[in-house]
């Protein structure tokens, strides 16, 4: 399993997303891993906030100016920049530039696109994880989620038994809840 | 709730929906309950003060609450 399906697969099947420098690093080495660039090392700046440290995505461009011509190559790798560009915070111009060039590839690649990868594209423009309700977009990322492998298989029970564990739980609170208002004196 | 206070919106289940929108991790159960239970008394008093009570009624309600004391929990314990 390649980082970037990693991390699609982390982010949109769980929605665990706290950790948005690590998140935003395996993309960026797995798009630059062809470069032998690995020029951020974890350990080493672990102490150093993400925020501050906004050269690192700078590496994305040319000497232009441009992004660089490779990371349009593979649009599942597209795909997981573009979610993990939507992780920026104020101040990270490369990052909004990032989105709007990510956008339109993305845009002028969707007519050529397997049905499947289309569905993913599609579903991505009209809503970034970063954006939407976390576990709405976990169960339709579920749905459109094709295992390659056994890892990935894997990964898919995984999800889904996360996702079906939760929902119980939060099944279980809204009936407490629910108790609480109809029969407030047991309380 | 609804038998008695028929007046204001039933939306518990909403409520829920867009808290666990906010928090969804399971360490999180009671900063879910608690923040639902907070909207449903907020929406309550909203429409407590849109839908039913006369502007002497409110302006009375209004004074009980600004006046609410944590000496009066001891008092209702």
């Amino acid at each position: 399993m390649t980082p970037a399906t990693v991390f699609t697969a982390l982010l949109s099947l769980f929605g665990y997303s706290d950790n948005r420098g690590f998140l935003c690093l395996l993309v960026i080495n797995q798009s630059v891993a062809s470069f032998n660039s690995v020029y951020i090392c974890m350990d080493d700046d672990a102490s150093i906030p993400w925020t501050k440290q906004p050269d690192v995505f700078k590496e994305l461009k040319g000497r232009d100016g441009k992004f660089k011509e490779f990371l349009t190559r593979d649009v599942e790798a597209l795909l997981s920049l573009y979610e993990a560009a939507h992780l920026r915070v104020r101040g990270e111009d490369v990052l909004d530039e990032l989105v709007a060039f990510t956008t339109a590839q993305l845009e002028s690649a969707l007519p050529d696109l397997g049905d499947a990868l289309a569905g993913k594209v599609r579903h991505a423009l009209n809503q970034p994880i970063r954006t939407g309700l976390t576990r709405v977009e976990a169960r339709s990322y579920i749905s459109l989620f094709e295992p390659k492998g056994h890892d990935e298989t894997l990964l898919l029970d995984f999800a889904k038994l996360d996702f079906n564990l939760l929902q119980k739980l939060h099944q279980k609170e809204l009936s407490e809840i629910t108790r609480f208002f109809c029969y407030p004196t047991i309380y | 709730m609804q038998r008695k206070l028929s007046f204001a919106r039933d939306r518990v289940v909403e409520g829920y929906f867009w808290i666990m929108g906010v928090y969804f991790e399971p360490q999180y159960e009671l900063g879910r309950k608690m923040l639902t239970k907070v909207g449903v008394m907020v929406s309550l008093i909203d429409d407590t003060y849109d839908a039913y009570g006369t502007l002497e009624e409110l302006a009375l309600f209004t004074d009980a609450i600004e006046k609410f004391d944590f000496v009066h929990l001891e008092i209702i314990h």
